[in-house]
């Protein structure tokens, strides 16, 4: 088996590496010209955006080969880094990573399209903005539980320069309320890995302790986790610092109230990455780390979220009734949505956990395109309640079209891949024993339908407001480009969901097993 | 490369010796227009201890002793004495952007910067606890003065008026402890000390043994700002002059951890290790929660640092609760808990002159220390704005940054040893996001906030270097630590006897 | 046997001896002298003359605390140091004396070496005074 290599580097390290050297790019580049740090930064992230879609088309490739034939297990690299301490750097992919690359690489793409127009600090917001990235791309390619720590914290701070310099609305209070809720649930989740850290070494008794997910694994088979820590199961005690931890960012409700404000105040690049990637993160680690870790602390745990993503998803949405502010209205219909994707790893099924990743793809570039409308009209308008709005798809038709498929994606219309996803999401859950689950979930569609079709009419239609005559609609191909991409992945994946299904299935089948074996056992 | 042969252990503390003597020699023959020179030859003799420091020390050798085992030199003695001379550099480098603001005797602050840094090499390496009084005072009486420097304002006098007082109750702490020390042992010497404690065979050493060293403790917590010796903190770190405060900050603090470290590494043993456990367990829970809240509120820059160097000590305290009890790993988890010190120390040092060089700069250019007005400063000069935040996230531990790494380490060492390093876990990580969200509310006032002057802050070339050197040494620090965890972890593990 | 670290106390009582003697001393002095005074001197005990310090010499022209330049004080004050200072070179001529090279090892020359680097120590300092201008008296 031999390993793929560029420069030395698996493509699965450049994914990081790339974005960081566009980091040092953009620092030695002078703040004035502008220009040129809007070119690296896309040259950069195009770049990224074609390793990503390559590895996409490997882990395609890989599904159903044998082991040896497979392309992905070539891609991990392990280089050691500091070796008292048991940190090496170390990535590797499967589906669901392969996946949530590719989702980032998406948004990131589209980002920095739809950032052009930034004037203020260009720079320094380039800057925060694949600094941000960096840590996205670390967090999902990463198999060493100090970088996936390390690549996580690292993604909070910038956001919080990114909506505190560049925001609006209640822009300093949202920052500082996001970025402390973030680095608490961070902070929770670290002490949890080093429980799990240190049992395992305790455990293996090797010379040195490791931060290496397989020798986590490879310990929770040995036994490791298996004991009574202080007259409490020590996965029953461990695995809440994980799941809350990570889940704050979710955001798993109560855990959630961050969310809506931080994408309402932040600027249209720093929404589309925060709800459509950074919120993935918790979602992402609890399947990454925390459920194959501790396996059986997860089916103790299990129900408890089950019951959370129950108010996730009809709080989001009925709050998001009552919302008259674009942004939280998208805000609030991401931490509903978000809702699904925990009911779908709580269901426990592979068809569940595969929705769930599925889900948290299609809501990514969803909710991606739906920050960079709003952002696009907000820009011209200064002014996004619905009240003051309406009848603007006589001066903007294409951002008003858009909207309206956004919108439809959104409230699952199928076709797009979000019905696909909440379907596999639903199925699951039922298939799991979460019955009235199931159904409350099928009932939650319908508020999703009324604060969208609200917000599509309060704002777009209606009669012609002689006050936004002035609007520039998205007319060039390169204005319009990040927004038809965005709606064209998700016909795509929309109308042939089994692209990403499959590529997804085995690591959802693979989380499945290990859950109920834990749950038999 | 080890280029002085036996004069080892006193080889960096002739050079600065010597090279304060220079100095002031510099200073007597030059005419008052050519000033500038003196700056340049105390920058040149730091920069000299520097390289001999990191180029010209071997740091896996043998322990050597010297004058009857008073000076030690170890891996510890080398890690230490590269931290102290890299701060001497850089307060060296403060000193001279701040020299144009002293009204009077930039030579005696030179010498004075030096000879406190000759005792900071001295600390590093005592093998007794008479050279540890000396060599502790060395820069205890040195840091008096240059506290008390800018004579014309009130501030500083009080600054240096209260160190004085307050470091000569602590001095005292320290003798009565030595006395106590001395009259259970019959020895000064630490090797001494370590035989007695042997000899016990795991017994509880006498109760005068514990006084005394609990004594010696109390007193090197004024230097570390350990509560409840840190009321100083905030007053003298605010009063002094800032490259005294950033050098106080740094050299204080790390000569304070020095001797507590070698006198930890020298007691702990079966018989004293669950008091010491308890004691700095409770120590530290103490010193993060003060540390952390009272800065909260601060409005004047240097306050904030000063409350904030508190929380920093309370971190490192972490390190030292770090002594387990006996599980598998019990041995490393001390070893671990020191070179997580060692490691902060150096991060620490660099994370605080990269703060305090931007408020040097920018209390020149302003003659404010003041939080509003640092308001708009990423409008008026970006890459003082940067800088200083990129300080300040390394201070609260955020990723790349070197502090970062600092704070893993030594979490990960406290999460070794039991209920009580778990509880001192979650403390640590609850400090965590009360540091950040302080910090954060000055990094909010440069961005995010208007100016109220808007005038720009030029930046002169060497200055910009050397901003960017240090921003480039915390991210290199951050990003690839294994070097120094190794130096650190070879020297701790040696120190503390652990094999492999 | 180990040598103590703690001497014996009968190496104080000559120490002793000397408190107590140089006590007595003053004791029967001012005794003797307050006793023969009562007797002989009945009347007149107090005057102006007798109250001044001397009974002898020129007459007092003004009160003693007045100001002095603040260079007698520097004067005294360095004095008192470099005083100080050269006491060092006492234990240090004993040692050498004695040709002790035991403890430490380092030999005659080292010692040798010691005291000039003491004495330049010293010679800093005074070219330090000296450069500064402290004795220099003409100066405003």
């Amino acid at each position: 088996m031999e390993p793929v290599r560029f420069l030395g580097l698996s493509p699965l390290s450049w994914v990081v590496a790339i974005p960081a050297l566009t980091t040092l790019g953009i620092l030695f580049t002078p703040s004035a010209a502008k220009n040129a740090v809007r070119r690296i930064a896309l040259a950069g992230m195009t770049l990224t955006f074609g390793i990503a879609i390559w590895i996409l088309v490997q882990a395609a490739g890989d599904v159903g080969l044998d082991a040896s034939a497979r392309v992905l297990p070539r891609l991990a690299q392990k280089v050691e880094w500091v070796r008292e301490l048991g940190i090496s750097w170390n990535v590797g992919a499967d589906g669901m990573g392969a996946a949530m690359v590719f989702l980032t690489s998406i948004v990131i793409f589209a980002g920095v399209l739809v950032s052009w127009s930034v004037e203020d600090r260009t720079k320094e917001f380039y800057l925060s903005l694949i600094a941000l990235v960096t840590g996205v791309f670390g967090v999902f390619v990463s198999r060493d539980l100090f970088w996936f720590y390390f690549s996580y914290e690292l993604a909070v701070i910038p956001m919080y320069l990114l909506i505190g310099i560049w925001g609006s609305t209640n822009k300093e209070y949202a920052s500082m309320k996001l970025t402390l809720y973030l680095t608490t649930g961070a902070v929770c989740a670290l002490v949890g890995l080093l429980m799990v850290y240190f049992r395992a070494w305790a455990f293996l008794k090797t010379p040195y302790p490791s931060f290496d997910l397989d020798y986590i694994l490879m310990a929770r088979d040995a036994g490791a986790f298996d004991a009574t820590w202080r007259g409490m199961d020590f996965q029953v005690f461990a695995f809440p610092f994980l799941l809350f931890g990570f889940g704050a960012i979710a955001p798993m409700w109560p855990l959630h109230t961050w969310s809506p404000m931080g994408h309402a105040a932040a600027p249209s690049a720093a929404s589309m990455l925060h709800a459509g990637v950074l919120m993935k993160l918790g979602s992402f680690a609890i399947l990454r780390i925390a459920v194959p870790a501790l396996p059986e602390g997860a089916v103790w745990w299990m129900p408890v979220v089950a019951v959370l993503c129950m108010f996730n998803i009809l709080y989001g949405g009925l709050v998001a009734i009552a919302q008259k502010d674009m942004k939280f209205i998208v805000g609030y219909s991401s931490s509903s949505h978000m809702g699904y994707v925990l009911l779908g790893i709580a269901s426990m099924t592979s068809l569940g956990i595969n929705g769930a990743i599925f889900l948290m793809f299609a809501h990514g570039v969803m909710t991606a395109l739906a920050f960079a409308l709003i952002g696009f009209f907000y820009d011209q308008t200064h002014v996004r309640t619905i009240p003051d709005l309406g009848g603007m798809s006589h001066q903007i038709p294409f951002i008003g079209t858009a909207f309206v498929f956004m919108s439809m994606a959104s409230a699952g219309v199928p076709g797009f891949a979000n019905f696909a996803s909440e379907v596999m999401v639903m199925f699951g859950a039922w298939q799991g024993g979460l019955k009235w689950q199931a159904v409350v979930a099928v009932l939650g569609i319908v508020p999703t339908g009324v604060y969208l079709l609200r917000a599509v009419k309060g704002a777009f239609f209606g009669p012609r407001n002689p006050r936004w005559d002035g609007l520039r609609d998205a007319v060039t191909p390169f204005q319009r480009l990040p927004f038809l991409f965005l709606i064209s992945v998700l016909l795509l994946f929309g109308f042939w969901p089994r692209l990403l299904t499959d590529v997804i299935g085995e690591s959802a089948d693979e989380l499945a097993g290990l859950l109920a074996r834990a749950g038999g056992g | 490369m080890d280029i002085a042969g036996p004069f080892a252990p006193v080889l960096l503390e002739t050079l600065s010796a010597c090279g304060a003597g220079a100095v002031l020699l510099v200073d007597l023959f030059t005419p008052e227009a050519r000033k500038s020179r003196v700056g340049a030859a105390s920058l040149a003799v730091t920069a000299i201890l520097f390289l001999a420091a990191w180029f010209g020390m071997e740091a896996g050798g043998e322990t050597a002793t010297l004058f009857g085992g008073s000076l030690v030199l170890d891996g510890m003695a080398v890690f230490l004495k590269r931290t102290f001379a890299t701060a001497g550099l850089l307060a060296v480098l403060a000193a001279i952007r701040y020299e144009d603001r002293l009204p009077r005797g930039r030579g005696e602050f030179h010498f004075l910067l030096l000879s406190a840094l000759t005792g900071m090499f001295l600390v590093s390496s005592v093998g007794d606890l008479m050279s540890m009084f000396v060599s502790l005072e060395l820069v205890t009486l040195s840091f008096f003065i240059l506290a008390a420097f800018r004579r014309e304002r009130p501030e500083s006098v009080e600054a240096g008026l209260k160190l004085l007082v307050l470091g000569s109750l602590a001095a005292a702490f320290v003798l009565f402890g030595t006395a106590f020390l001395y009259g259970a042992t019959g020895d000064l010497t630490f090797a001494g000390l370590r035989d007695h404690l042997a000899s016990l065979r795991g017994a509880p050493p006498s109760r005068d043994l514990l006084l005394g060293l609990l004594f010696v403790l109390l007193g090197l917590g004024f230097k570390i700002g350990m509560v409840p010796m840190q009321v100083w903190v905030p007053d003298v770190y605010q009063g002094a002059p800032a490259p005294v405060t950033a050098f106080l900050a740094v050299g204080s603090k790390a000569a304070g951890f020095a001797l507590v470290l070698r006198l930890v590494t020298t007691v702990a043993g079966p018989g004293t290790k669950d008091s010491l456990q308890l004691l700095f367990t409770a120590l530290a829970f103490a010193t993060l929660f003060y540390g952390n809240l009272a800065a909260i509120p601060q409005t004047n820059v240097k306050r904030l640092l000063g409350y904030s160097s508190i929380g920093h000590c309370g971190y490192l305290l972490m390190g030292l609760a770090a002594l387990g009890p006996a599980s598998y790993y019990d041995e490393s988890a001390a070893a671990s808990g020191a070179a997580a010190i060692l490691f902060y120390l150096l991060a620490y040092a660099l994370t605080t002159f990269g703060a305090f060089l931007v408020v040097i700069l920018f209390s020149a250019a302003t003659g404010s220390d003041e939080m509003d007005d640092y308001a708009g400063l990423s409008r008026r000069s970006p890459l003082l704005a940067a800088s200083l935040t990129v300080a300040l996230l390394s201070l609260a531990g955020v990723p790349p940054l070197a502090g970062f790494f600092g704070k893993f380490m030594l979490m990960r060492s406290v999460a070794l040893t039991g209920p009580a390093g778990f509880g001192l876990l979650v403390a640590g990580a609850v400090n965590v996001v009360i540091g950040l969200y302080y910090y954060l509310c000055l990094v909010k006032r440069m961005y995010v906030h208007p100016p109220k002057d808007a005038s720009p802050l030029p930046v002169t070339g060497p200055t910009a270097a050397l901003l960017y050197a240090l921003t480039a040494a915390l991210l290199i620090l951050g990003i690839f630590p294994g070097a120094f965890v190794t130096l650190a972890s070879d020297a701790a593990r040696a120190a503390f006897g652990v094999g492999g | 046997m180990p040598e103590s670290p703690v001497p014996p106390p009968d190496v104080y009582v000559p120490l002793l001896l000397v408190v107590l003697i140089a006590g007595g001393l003053a004791a029967v002095l001012l005794s003797v002298s307050t006793v023969v005074t009562k007797l002989t001197m009945r009347r007149r005990l107090r005057s102006p003359t007798r109250n001044t310090p001397y009974e002898c010499g020129l007459p007092i022209l003004t009160d003693a605390r007045t100001r002095f330049s603040v260079k007698f004080y520097i004067v005294a004050m360095l004095f008192i140091l470099f005083d100080i200072e050269v006491v060092f070179l006492y234990p240090w001529a004993v040692i050498y004396g004695r040709g002790d090279s035991a403890r430490g090892g380092l030999g005659l020359g080292f010692l040798f070496l010691e005291l000039l680097v003491f004495l330049g120590i010293l010679f800093l300092g005074w070219l330090y005074v000296v450069r500064k201008g402290v004795l220099e008296w003409q100066a405003e």
